[in-house]
């Protein structure tokens, strides 16, 4: 049996380089923040990125890219809108508050149909907001994106939390998959290590540190918190700075 | 409109994976949920398929019924309930534009439609979709 999704999918992606992944091991450290913010960043500086949210029980994307135009179809899928510069797409847009549970099978079901309806057009940077762990949203990207895909690793200075990133720095390493490096969220809370503690620990490279800033909750849209809390701002610049990097830019 | 970007999926993978060979007829299971208009996917088939090596195969496509099924209680329902339950949950403001035309988003993503299912008669979340997701060639016949 032969599934033509796939197709279309290799299709969709053929011309699309420069696809980085923002996984953790833990749930809430930060991943949607900081990818949203990588996004908006790169858009900045004038480059088009898309960001895809594929967290489909606990999407970000509405909240943190609100669209507020009617999405349309075209004859390459469904289009992607720009917020705030930005092209995005989450099923968060097409949820309301409904809970929204799904069977892994019924996961992979929905990330392959995902995929090959999106309308991507040119990009030069597509940033995936993972949900956290090692689950399919991961696997199966690697599988259909293979060497197209870097991950780049959102961990918080905590014990618990470093343990677990770990283990994905080991999944990384033995499924080759490219590893841009680590950023340490909330660095200065549990300061459980020093930055190059953390790097010689772990063996990667940190891109970069964000701080604790009780302020980002005050603000609901990823563009009102940069353009609200500068020492933020400049954090995520430095990460963005650091992510170019790695990619040769 | 989107029947024409499956048939080329369907034709590139055909074309992929039979290369070389003469292919006499293919069978193409389309479950409801995908809401294609199988006139369109077959004439798509058709002339996508000129002058490729699959030109003057058959196509059969075959549409399955949509089956929603409740884990807890077993009641069973059809796509029209589904979009009932649907359009309960979400309202029309989350359609899409196609073609000035407003669809539900399951148009596009019908996998979408399993989440967003409650059971009519005992109100649980865990419902499987027995049939009617299908897009797969299931046969094909080669010379
Ligand atoms: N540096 C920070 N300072 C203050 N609050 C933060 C910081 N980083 C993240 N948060 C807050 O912590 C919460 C979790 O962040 P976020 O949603 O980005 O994490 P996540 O890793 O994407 O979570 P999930 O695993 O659920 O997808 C959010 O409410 C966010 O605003
Ligand atoms: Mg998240
Ligand atoms: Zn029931």
């Amino acid at each position: 049996m032969l599934d033509p999704r796939f197709s279309l999918l290799e299709k969709k992606f053929k011309n699309i380089e420069n696809i980085v992944l923002f996984g953790s091991g833990k749930g809430g450290v930060g991943k949607s923040i900081i990818s949203s913010a990588t996004s908006y960043i790169l858009s900045e500086r004038g480059y088009d990125v898309a960001y895809i949210d594929l967290d489909f029980h606990g999407p970000a994307g509405q909240s943190l890219f609100p669209v507020d135009i009617q999405f349309k179809g075209g004859k390459e899928g469904l289009e992607l809108p720009t917020s705030n510069g930005v092209r995005v797409i989450s099923v968060g847009y097409f949820l309301g508050d409904n809970p929204f549970p799904l069977s892994g099978r019924d996961k992979i079901d929905l990330l392959a149909d995902f995929f090959s309806i999106l309308s991507l057009g040119e990009l030069d940077f597509t940033i995936i907001d993972l949900p956290p762990g090692m689950g399919d949203e991961l696997t199966f990207t690697q599988r259909i994106l293979k060497e197209k895909i870097s991950i780049a690793m959102v961990t918080t200075n905590s014990e618990l939390s470093l343990n677990v990133v770990e283990r994905l720095i080991k999944y990384a390493k033995t499924e080759g998959l490219r590893l841009l490096g680590i950023i340490v969220n909330m660095a200065d809370l549990f300061k459980r290590y020093g930055l190059k503690q953390i790097e010689e620990k772990l063996q990667v490279d940190i891109l970069g540190k964000v701080s604790y800033y009780p302020k980002l909750e005050e603000f609901k849209t990823i563009k009102d918190k940069l353009e609200n809390i500068h020492e933020f701002r400049k954090e995520i610049e430095n990460i963005v700075g650091g992510i170019l990097k790695k990619l040769n830019y | 409109m989107h029947e024409w970007s499956i048939a080329e999926g369907i034709v590139t993978t055909l074309l992929e994976s039979f290369k070389g060979k003469k292919i006499l007829e293919v069978e193409i299971k389309v479950g409801e949920l995908r809401d294609l208009n199988v006139e369109v996917l077959g004439e798509a088939l058709k002339i996508l398929s000129i002058g490729t090596s699959l030109e003057g195969s058959k196509f059969n496509i075959i549409v399955s019924k949509a089956v929603f099924k409740c884990l807890n209680c077993r009641e069973e329902w059809s796509m029209k309930k589904a979009l009932e339950i649907l359009n309960q949950m979400l309202g029309t403001e989350k359609y899409v534009v196609e073609e000035g035309e407003l669809e539900p988003p399951i148009h596009f993503i019908p996998s979408l439609i399993t989440g967003l299912q409650r059971c009519p008669r005992c109100g649980r979340i865990d419902i499987d979709v027995e049939s009617g997701k299908e897009l797969e060639i299931s046969k094909i016949y080669l010379s």
